[in-house]
């Protein structure tokens, strides 16, 4: 049974995790266990992202919905396919959305198809551009996911030198932390977002796999 | 040259610094470095992008509904069953549902989440045009809703996904709510409303019987699709908390609706749901009439349910309870309502819950709103305990900031945490819409 495999992996999903605080709330082993709260969690705590990445993808809200819904419709039925030590919940979910992004398209390109040989108009230049939404959609979200679980200080350090473009002698100046603690924040944040980045952005090849039965 | 040094590395991706010649010359040559290198330069510049994506606005409540709908009906994502979730359900009661064939069987733990709702991929769009029901905004197969059908001629009242419950109040034609034009006829087309009334409570003999004595004015009594839902709540006992009752349209106008009072003790009434009626006319204000009416006999079931056989309940009226009771004393711990994306700046409010003799009220308070044109705020009580939201209306604020409101706890405290207050469009729509201001969850 799933809940068995899921409580017996709880230690490992943890661990196995390159940071370790994806189950901290412990949602993650509980979504993949089939506990519904898990969803709603899922879905209060990703879906903004999920509905961000789908209002990107596909031309408006209603579709951008649909996209959403088809998502974690598949994500939950799918939910044992989900490996905690591949990657996070929200890469996951969001390697769903992009294909539901594709799949999206693809029929609205087909309606426009079919519209259009009734309207006898040229078909648009949509047809066949059925790509994902861009990359680096995927992994803002991630980083951006992944800024907000960084430990405060060195959050606000990150942010300083991404959003404001500080150096780290105006960041010490300004927060009032030694030089060598800024600079040890820059590099440990980075080295997270990193590798978030690399478990979970776009182009990680495990993301592009490793999803059966989520579609 | 040894490896550049990670924090040399990271400096150097953030811009921050040059490479000098030897650096230059290690990373031509060392292909560790140089992917170090790369991959913190693309990091860097994806994290500069996202500033913008720290608040994103969650998708809209609906779609989760729809979300929740699709996994009930594909019978894989069934959720835990609600009774469970109650600490203590209360045992079937035959004496209120007896007679009530198979349009009163148990609709089941998973009513909740088929109700009102698509049954399938494929029906998820919203259907074009008004197609916006108290019930959903998508096409509700009957068969779905095993108590759609209001046995003879009782009053009726039914759980629902959204807004937490409908009344379909008995001794007048209505209208299933059909697919996608939704509520064509509401009941008792003049709509119902609740009202305050002077003075006690009145217990009426059984369930039908009242109304056929006196139609004009009984009190609908409850007939419980799904009581479970409602298993613990503090009954109101005392004249001077806010009690409700469900009237007949004829009384409507002259005395609207009263749920709240006006925290520098005017009433609300002059601003209450029959003011909106007038203002709003047509569908749209009757929309939120009924909404608020759902509410109100959704109180009306619960007292039912705990009396046993058929009560009726009148309404006492915030006229004798005064301010004092839509203000949170000292020893009521509060919780901030905090702004949500999309709450206008400074806004903020908080509640709390207040027991007196026995009952529990909820008291809101809001700062800082403007006033909305063509809507109003409304506070909401929700369940997120389980794997759907379970809604529960507990009143309109009113058109202004510095409003407070009280309501009777009507639902189990203990499983609805989540006050929150938001937008509502005078649309029709009598569920929730989402636009929400201010969220606090209770303790």
């Amino acid at each position: 049974m799933v809940a068995i495999t899921a409580s017996g992996r709880a230690a490992p999903v943890s661990t196995g995790h390159p940071h370790g605080d994806e189950g901290e709330d412990g949602f993650t082993e509980l979504f993949r266990a089939g506990d519904e709260r898990a969803l709603r969690m899922a879905y209060e705590r990703f879906g903004p992202a999920v509905f961000h990445l789908a209002l990107r993808g596909v031309g408006g809200v209603a579709d951008a919905e649909d996209v959403t819904q088809a998502t974690f419709v598949a994500a939950w039925l799918g939910r044992e396919g989900f490996d905690a030590t591949r990657g996070s919940l929200l890469g996951w979910l969001l390697g769903i959305a992009r294909r539901k992004v594709v799949d999206q398209i693809r029929a609205s390109a087909r309606d426009d198809r079919i519209s259009d040989s009734v309207r006898r108009m040229a078909a648009p230049a949509r047809d066949g551009a059925a790509d994902a939404p861009p990359d680096h959609i995927v992994d803002r979200l991630v980083l951006a996911d992944e800024m907000a679980r960084l430990p405060g200080e060195q959050r606000r350090v990150l942010e300083l030198a991404f959003y404001d473009d500080l150096t780290h002698p105006q960041i010490a100046a300004l927060t009032g932390l030694p030089l060598g603690t800024v600079k040890s924040h820059l590099r440990r944040g980075m080295a997270r977002l990193r590798s978030r980045w690399e478990v979970d952005g776009a182009t990680s090849g495990a993301r592009a796999a490793g999803t059966p039965g989520a579609r | 040259m040894p490896h550049l040094e990670p924090e040399r590395l990271v400096l150097l991706a953030l811009g921050e610094e040059a490479l000098d010649q030897h650096e230059t010359g290690h990373l031509d040559t060392c292909d560790q470095c140089r992917a170090d290198m790369d991959s913190l330069r693309n990091v860097a510049g994806l994290g500069r992008q996202t500033q913008r994506l720290r608040e994103l606005p969650p998708p809209p409540e609906h779609v989760w509904r729809r979300i929740r709908a699709e996994l009930a009906a594909s019978g894989r994502g069934e959720p835990p069953p609600a009774v469970g979730l109650h600490s203590d359900p209360p045992p079937p009661r035959p004496g209120l549902t007896g007679d009530a064939g198979d349009e009163q069987a148990d609709p089941g733990p998973e009513s909740a989440h088929r109700s009102g709702e698509p049954t399938g991929p494929g029906d998820n769009r919203t259907p074009p045009g008004d197609g916006r029901t108290p019930a959903g905004d998508t096409g509700v197969p009957e068969d779905a809703m095993p108590w759609a059908t209001p046995p003879g001629n009782t009053p009726w009242i039914a759980p629902s996904a959204e807004t937490g419950w409908e009344a379909l109040p008995g001794n007048t034609a209505w209208t299933t709510p059909s697919g996608a034009t939704g509520w064509e006829t509401p009941p008792n087309d003049a709509t119902w409303a609740a009202r305050p009334d002077d003075d006690a409570w009145e217990t009426l003999p059984g369930d039908d019987a009242a109304d056929a004595e006196d139609p004009a004015d009984a009190v609908p009594t409850a007939r419980l699709g799904a009581s479970h839902e409602w298993d613990a709540f503090g009954a109101a006992d005392e004249r001077d908390e806010l009690q409700y009752n469900v009237f007949q349209p004829d009384r409507v106008q002259d005395r609207p609706l009263h749920i709240g009072q006006v925290r520098d003790g005017r009433d609300v009434d002059d601003d209450g749901a029959g003011a909106r009626r007038a203002r709003g006319g047509g569908r749209a204000a009757r929309g939120h009439g009924w909404g608020l009416t759902a509410a109100v006999a959704a109180a009306a079931a619960i007292v039912a349910g705990v009396a046993g056989a058929g009560v009726g309940v009148r309404v006492v009226g915030g006229r004798g309870s005064g301010d004092a009771a839509a203000e949170c004393r000292a020893q009521d711990s509060r919780v901030r309502l905090e702004a949500l994306p999309g709450a206008p700046a400074g806004a903020s409010g908080y509640a709390c819950v207040r027991t007196s003799g026995g009952q529990r009220r909820i008291v809101v308070r809001a700062d800082g709103m403007p006033v909305q044109i063509g809507a109003d705020y409304e506070a909401w009580l929700i369940d997120d305990s389980g794997p759907g939201e379970r809604v529960a209306a507990l009143g309109v604020l009113g058109a202004g900031p510095d409003l407070a409101l009280a309501a009777p706890a009507t639902v189990d405290l203990s499983q609805y945490h989540i006050v929150e207050i938001s937008v509502e469009p005078h649309d029709g729509d009598a569920g929730p819409s989402g636009r929400s201001m201010l969220r606090g969850r209770l303790p």
